[in-house]
């Protein structure tokens, strides 16, 4: 009896681990991305992200149930997890292809976490006015306003200015930029959030979202505003990856040069 | 408004047409004057380029250069009336108007003329429409009568200078272009085009007017054929605009910089040594004693030469790295092409080196030079995508890894097309290894600057990934290739089977790289032209075609020569 287990958890894990698991997974990937993309185009960024990137089960037509991207994801991660426990070779030639795959292990297990975790929120202001209640990004589609889901920042925020520029005798936009006034327990500091430029606060940032005018000369500015605890995750998987991808490379061109020296020196 | 005013106006000033050659002097001073144009301050030289390429899908006309054409329809207009000019695509636009014309070609303003009144009215119901629901000839309405708005404009800019011409004292009804002057009104730059400096009278600062009544003696001077006079007034009127901006606003050298790039047109002449570089290439395997192939890989250098010089040329005008819109991916995915190209040649696979660097330089060299008609090529950046930083690093890498599978496509079609000629050749085998080679370069570029992608994105928008149409366009290229390694690696595709799968990776290229364009969401839709759609749609069902007969093709011979060889 004890055989036959050790057989199916044998059998089992070197499925786990499989080459063909990889591979049937990164096509259903692959497929899902298509259809995704496709699905937005026509339902919108926020839609897709709900009913087939943040998805485990979509339902093509509304009725024949498929795996959706975190099932996808799930197979893949385990199966990588699975690989690198039981197939890949610890050796020096393979160093560097070890630490790519360590880094997409992080890739994915961060993307989860910071999905999970991570929160994001919208925060309108018009000229003159502080505030510190944000709105959950997704709930401005709610009609009404007691449906919309509201924080508490710890700091206010008060939009000094809003400023756009433009290039000139053009409407391509230069800059967008708003001077605020940051207002926290007992001190008040000025700052600028602008297009690639935004504002840190402990683990919030502010960035230049969108803005509008008012017709009367007036403006008000929307900032996006994220809580993300685990926004260092992907930098260090960034760097694994990195140092992987150069690590092979440079393994790969030893080897080349060494074929290359004694291919001339042989004939 | 503005424009039915200008078409009211049209259908009354008709001057007369009179012949004359055009200027027998020299046009410097003139092609360096400094115009502003969608944000950017560029030699006039470029400006009348653009306008003419816009015109008639040609930088030259009749042997005459663009700034000459433009100095003739400014300074004489009357002259330039028969000029056949405008380019019409969609001959139904002509029957429309009621004017002659069976097929697509280009007219002269005077031929067009008694259909404008149509042409506005057609272009004008177009243009209410929804640009979804507009069809081919809605489109070509809007941008023929766009154009010939533009000419009109031109022809009575300087009106203000001609004596015996009425010119409008009120600024709505002047021409606005070319904006030539500048002025400083709060809380942005703008410029003044002479005819509106004009209009604006006794109210400009004592330096505009002077400006002015330079402009005036240009045209005095141009139509008196006077050499001298021409240079000075245009001259003296650079230095007071550029006496009246602030130091370092316009930099005389990046203008000659500029002035001399579209004189060589570098990325043409490349265009056309690569495709001579390709034709030596395939002399030589067909005529192997000629022994061309030296001559192949001259050519391939030398328009790596122009190349590498136009990209050059372009940065240190702009100040940029070398990708900062779509046409420049064209234009540095082919020459990171040719860079792998040459590598190759370098390296051992000399003839492979050569053709694929030579195709990929070619293809995306001529798309660039179909995309730069749509106007200038340099234009500013929205402040979304404005940080050299960013464009440096992740632009660049995953163009560059474009490139590597691209590359990684075109030596795919030579592995299958050898295993048609000849089934398990070695020939066949060793062209895989290099296509293998260029396949996992695109790989790991693709990687590195999606990460980079991803990091920008973290850095300027708070979110390292977000299912953006392009995210996934790159990610899709990453599944591909991961396929790729991993089928390969566990045996179930051979060389055949890779060579297929690197065609697919074409297409994932294509399909990331302006597919998600066509799809018009997201932070990296950048518009793109119908005809660009349709050419894209070409290119995928022929690639899948090739595919679907080749593959199968190749499997059977390849059964039919083992058993063979197990007989």
């Amino acid at each position: 009896m004890s055989i036959n287990i050790k057989r199916f958890f044998s059998r089992f894990f070197r499925f786990l681990a499989s080459l063909k698991l990889t591979v049937v997974s990164l096509l259903l990937l692959g497929l899902l991305v298509i259809a995704g993309t496709v699905y937005q185009a026509e339902n919108g960024m926020y839609a897709a992200q709900r009913e087939v990137f943040g998805a485990w089960i979509i339902r093509l037509f509304g009725i024949i149930p498929l795996p959706g991207l975190l099932l996808i994801s799930l197979a893949l991660f385990i199966n990588l997890l699975a690989a690198v426990f039981f197939r890949l070779q610890y050796r020096w030639r393979q160093a560097g292809l070890l630490l790519v795959h360590y880094s997409l292990l992080l890739f994915m297990g961060g993307g989860f976490f910071i999905a999970v975790t991570a929160q994001e929120y919208f925060l309108t202001l018009h000229e003159g006015e502080e505030s510190n209640v944000a709105i959950r990004v997704g709930a401005e589609e709610a009609q009404l306003e007691q449906n919309q889901e509201k924080v508490t920042l710890p700091i206010k925020i008060k939009l000094l200015d809003f400023e756009k520029t433009m290039h000139p005798g053009s409407d391509i936009p230069r800059s967008f930029s708003s001077r605020v006034e940051i207002v926290s327990a007992n001190t008040r500091r000025r700052a600028v959030i602008s297009m690639n430029r935004p504002l840190r606060y402990r683990d919030y940032t502010f960035y230049q979202s969108s803005y509008a005018e008012d017709g009367l000369g007036g403006e008000s500015s929307t900032f996006s505003v994220v809580r993300n605890s685990g926004r260092w995750l992907p930098y260090i998987a960034s760097a694994l990856l990195f140092l992987g991808l150069a690590g092979h490379f440079l393994v790969m061109l030893a080897a080349a040069l060494k074929n290359s020296r004694s291919a001339k020196v042989r004939p | 408004m503005r424009k039915i005013t200008i078409l009211a106006l049209l259908a009354f000033c008709l001057p007369g047409h009179e012949a004359r050659a055009a200027a027998p002097f020299s046009l410097e001073p003139f092609r360096r004057l400094v115009v502003l144009e969608q944000g950017r301050k560029k030699p006039m030289d470029t400006f009348a380029r653009n306008l003419l390429k816009q015109f008639s899908g040609r930088s030259t006309l009749d042997g005459m250069d663009a700034s000459a054409w433009l100095a003739r329809v400014i300074f004489t207009p009357q002259e330039t009336l028969e000029d056949k000019i405008f380019l019409v695509n969609q001959p139904e636009v002509l029957a429309a108007m009621g004017v002659e014309g069976q097929d697509r070609g280009r007219f002269s303003f005077a031929h067009l003329h008694p259909g404008l009144g149509r042409l506005h009215q057609l272009a004008f119901q177009s243009a209410d429409q929804d640009e979804s629901s507009r069809g081919r000839v809605e489109n070509e309405a809007i941008r023929l009568f766009y154009n010939v708005s533009a000419y009109y404009r031109l022809l009575n800019a300087f009106n203000f200078a001609r004596p015996g011409e009425e010119a409008s004292r009120d600024p709505r009804n002047a021409p606005e272009l070319p904006a030539l002057l500048p002025v400083f009104s709060k809380p942005d730059e703008q410029w003044l085009s002479p005819a509106q400096a004009f209009a604006r009278g006794s109210s400009l600062p004592a330096s505009m007017q002077k400006e002015i009544s330079l402009l005036a003696q240009a045209v005095q001077a141009y139509v008196q054929a006077s050499e001298n006079d021409f240079a000075r007034a245009l001259d003296a009127f650079s230095r007071s605009v550029r006496n009246r901006l602030q130091p370092g606003a316009i930099a005389a050298d990046k203008l000659f910089l500029e002035i001399f790039y579209n004189r060589l047109d570098p990325f043409f002449k490349a265009e056309l040594i690569y495709g001579l570089a390709m034709l030596l290439l395939l002399l030589s395997l067909a005529l192997p004693r000629w022994r061309l192939q030296r001559w192949a890989r001259l050519c391939l250098l030398s328009g790596f030469l122009f190349h590498t010089f136009g990209l050059a040329a372009r940065m240190l005008i702009m100040n940029r790295p070398p990708v900062t819109n779509l046409y420049e991916t064209f234009v540095f995915v082919a020459w990171a092409g040719v860079v792998i190209g040459l590598l190759m040649a370098w390296w051992q696979k000399q003839a492979l080196g050569i053709l694929a660097g030579a195709i990929t330089g070619l293809a995306f060299l001529v798309i660039a030079g179909r995309y730069s008609l749509d106007g200038d090529t340099m234009g500013m950046l929205a402040a979304v995508l404005d940080s050299n930083l960013w464009l440096a690093t992740h632009v660049v890498t995953i163009s560059l890894g474009y490139a590597g599978c691209v590359v990684a496509g075109i030596i795919g079609h030579v592995v299958i097309v050898q295993e048609l000629l000849a089934p398990r050749s070695a020939a066949a085998a060793s062209t895989a290894r290099p296509m293998y080679a260029a396949l996992a370069f695109g790989l790991a570029f693709t990687c590195i600057g999606t990460v980079m992608g991803g990091i920008w994105a973290d850095q300027s928008w708070g979110r390292f990934w977000g299912w953006d149409p392009k995210e996934n366009g790159a990610l899709l290229i990453i599944i591909c290739c991961a396929i790729l390694f991993h089928a390969r690696l566990a045996g179930w595709i051979g060389h055949i089977g890779l060579a297929a799968g690197s065609i697919g990776a074409i297409i994932a290229v294509v399909m990331a790289w302006f597919g998600v364009n066509l799809l018009g969401v997201g932070l990296h839709a950048y518009g793109f032209t119908s005809g660009a759609a349709r050419g894209l749609l070409a290119f995928v069902i022929a690639e899948i075609l090739f595919l679907a007969a080749a593959v199968p093709l190749c499997k059977k011979k390849n059964r039919a020569a083992s058993n063979e060889m197990s007989n």
